[in-house]
């Protein structure tokens, strides 16, 4: 094989290729290997049990109103303690993370899923299409987040619903901004100018040429949108502007912990050991991904 | 014509930069400023216009005869087209003008009471973070590699990572219900006791300046990092200077314009940590306001204080475009050239 087609191979394998289990085995090892990538991965698997296996295995239900005293500090009965209703605090932070997570993902991944695709869409069509779709991305841009996110639970009223769909909404601009900032980069590359030469429809150079070179963006950025998204979720719970009672969350759980903040610490101290343990893992798993993924960083290290 | 500029700035700095700054501000404002607020304002004025329940009703209560409910729609302005609404409330707006609230008082007595509050917070926290950011990133710099640069890099790593609110809470449990050194809510004026006014203080600027403190920090120390692998630093280390005098006289000071540019982006973030700052401490600003305001449907109060936080992001994002264009590595390599000489 020539060098030419060689190099035509490597550019195009990229997107042919399934990645296989083996290469998803030694990306996960090298992970592990960076300190902070280990401490992440420890911390994601804890907090995955604590909120997706534990729910399934206790006894205990989140709503029961135990025989016990109310507010009774961390025992070996009650890890976490009891709450003003006598309900224990351990099973209730762990359907808390479960609820912040899965609202607070699930609204992520619609929103990039709309917003890659606008992104792709603007990008590959250009013209007025493109600039349409910049300008109104733009004024979302504009706004800060949480501002967005108030104004449409002031319209659609409070809930976890309204919430999820306010952070999936603020999500759509920074993602069609990755993804149309990702498709103009690539339309410029060679193998782009190929595909078209031997008469593929932009449709087919978009979906199968474009798409498939463009994802390593969004597997770095993916994680900080998380985190911002989770965290934003925790916060207008917090600020009672999400699910309702008996229905815990972590923003919920914070919120009354304040109340008995003077003589039940642990109260606030537990949802907030949660939620800080979680940043922490997304926030190093980003930075390590971010080096990986990077050759220029990664040359640098 | 770049390079003319550049050898015109290189002599006589400051007289073509204005002229190139005032054009690039002038674009900036027409192109991409006004063109936003109005956009958020169409978006924010129309989504509150649809909302179901008329205004005119909730006004008269559910027993109004149609024939009140006309007249009041009338009396309101309610019967004129969109546009025409939209405009009037706009040039209200820009007269400072805000309307009636919900709660009979006027959207204006409400923000002087709390705006105030709000934007001494948000001044306090703005300059705790950049201070003690440049501070923390300067030592950091001075000890690259050294165990004290591993500590702050790891103290700043957590203050990135937290979210401000949940760093409050954690204050808030330690310095308040723990130790009992400061008060755990509420605002005292500093005209009548600025002690009690700066213990009430120092947790909520604290807490929302953390985030600023960590990205400061770390950008500083990085500037001053790649400042010290400069020929010039070289030369002033052969010279004998010590090492202080080396990054205190000599590096630090171009190692700081960079860190200028990216102070002004902060402001807009802390206007949107305040909304939920504000709540942790009980402090009486406009995130309260706003809050409450959700909780009770007070749709002009609302409709103000959105419009207001991307009125003040926006212009903060364009000071900081202006320290970016300030800052051009064209006029910033002119600029470190003369301090190389």
């Amino acid at each position: 094989m020539s060098r030419e087609s060689a190099a035509v191979e490597l550019e195009y394998g990229a997107r042919a290729r399934v990645v296989p289990i083996g290469a998803t085995l030694r990306f996960i090892r090298r992970l592990v290997r960076e300190p902070r990538g280990l401490i992440a991965m420890i911390l994601l698997g804890t907090l995955a049990i604590f909120a997706f296996v534990v729910p399934l295995i206790d006894p205990v239900s989140p709503f029961d109103f135990l025989n016990v005293a109310a507010l009774a500090p961390p025992s070996g009965s009650h890890w976490f303690g009891t709450d003003e209703l006598g309900r224990d605090l351990f099973i209730r932070n762990a359907v808390g993370l479960r609820t912040t997570v899965i609202a607070g993902v699930g609204a992520v991944c619609g929103g990039w899923l709309v917003g890659i695709g606008l992104g792709y869409f603007a990008g590959y069509s250009g013209g007025i299409v493109d600039s349409t779709i910049s300008r109104i991305t733009d004024t979302m841009l504009a706004i800060p987040g949480i501002v967005v996110a108030i104004l449409l639970i002031a319209l659609l009223g409070t809930g976890v619903w309204t919430i999820s769909l306010s952070i999936l909404i603020f999500n759509i601009p920074i993602s069609v901004r990755l993804a149309r900032g990702a498709v103009l980069r690539e339309l410029v590359r060679d193998y782009v100018l190929a595909a078209e030469a031997i008469g593929c429809s932009g449709r087919r150079v978009l979906y199968r040429h474009i798409v498939r070179n463009t994802f390593g963006v969004f597997a770095v950025q993916l994680p900080i949108a998380i985190v911002y998204s989770v965290l934003i979720m925790a916060a207008l719970n917090y600020l009672g502007l999400g699910s309702k009672p008996p229905q815990p969350s972590l923003g919920d759980l914070m919120n009354q912990g304040q109340r008995y903040m003077q003589t039940d610490a642990w109260y606030l101290v537990t949802p907030v050991a949660v939620l800080v343990l979680l940043t922490l893992a997304l926030n190093f798993l980003s930075d390590v991904l971010a080096e990986m993924l990077d050759p220029i960083r990664r040359g640098r290290a | 014509m770049a390079s003319l500029v550049i050898e015109e700035v290189t002599r006589v700095r400051l007289l073509l930069p204005v002229d190139v700054v005032i054009q690039y501000v002038l674009v900036r404002l027409v192109k991409q400023f006004v063109p936003t607020v109005l956009i958020a304002s169409v978006v924010i004025f129309a989504l509150i216009d649809i909302l179901p329940g008329d205004p005119a009703v909730i006004a008269l209560g559910p027993s109004a005869t149609p024939e009140a409910v006309t007249a009041m729609r009338h009396e309101m302005g309610l019967d004129r087209p969109f546009a025409v609404r939209y405009f009037s409330w706009l040039a209200d707006a820009f007269r400072g003008n805000f309307g009636l609230s919900t709660t009979g008082v006027t959207v204006n007595k409400l923000l002087r009471g709390t705006l105030p509050v709000t934007v001494e917070l948000a001044l306090v926290a703005f300059a705790l973070g950049n201070l003690g950011g440049i501070a923390l990133g300067v030592v950091a710099g001075a000890n690259h590699g050294k165990l004290l640069d591993i500590v702050i890099g790891v103290a700043t790593t957590c203050a990135l990572a937290i979210p401000s609110f949940v760093a409050g809470l954690l204050l808030l449990l330690a310095f308040s219900v723990q130790l009992g050194w400061l008060p755990s809510a509420g605002e005292v004026a500093f005209t009548q006791n600025p002690v009690e006014a700066a213990k009430h203080l120092v947790l909520p600027a604290f807490a929302l300046a953390l985030p600023i403190i960590g990205y400061i920090s770390r950008f500083t120390r990085q500037s001053l990092v790649d400042t010290l692998t400069y020929d010039f630093v070289r030369t002033a280390r052969a010279k004998g200077l010590s090492e202080r005098v080396v990054v205190f006289r000599h590096a630090l000071k171009p190692s700081l314009i960079p860190v200028l540019t990216i102070v002004g982006i902060q402001l807009g973030g802390l206007l949107g940590g305040a909304i939920v700052i504000e709540q942790v401490f009980t402090w009486p600003g406009m995130g309260r306001l706003l809050i409450g305001s959700v909780s009770q449907k007070d749709y002009p109060t609302i409709e103000t204080i959105t419009l207001l936080l991307v009125a003040a992001y926006l212009i903060f994002n364009l000071l900081t475009d202006l320290a970016y264009a300030w800052a051009d590595p064209r006029l910033r390599s002119a600029l470190s050239g003369r301090q190389t000489r």
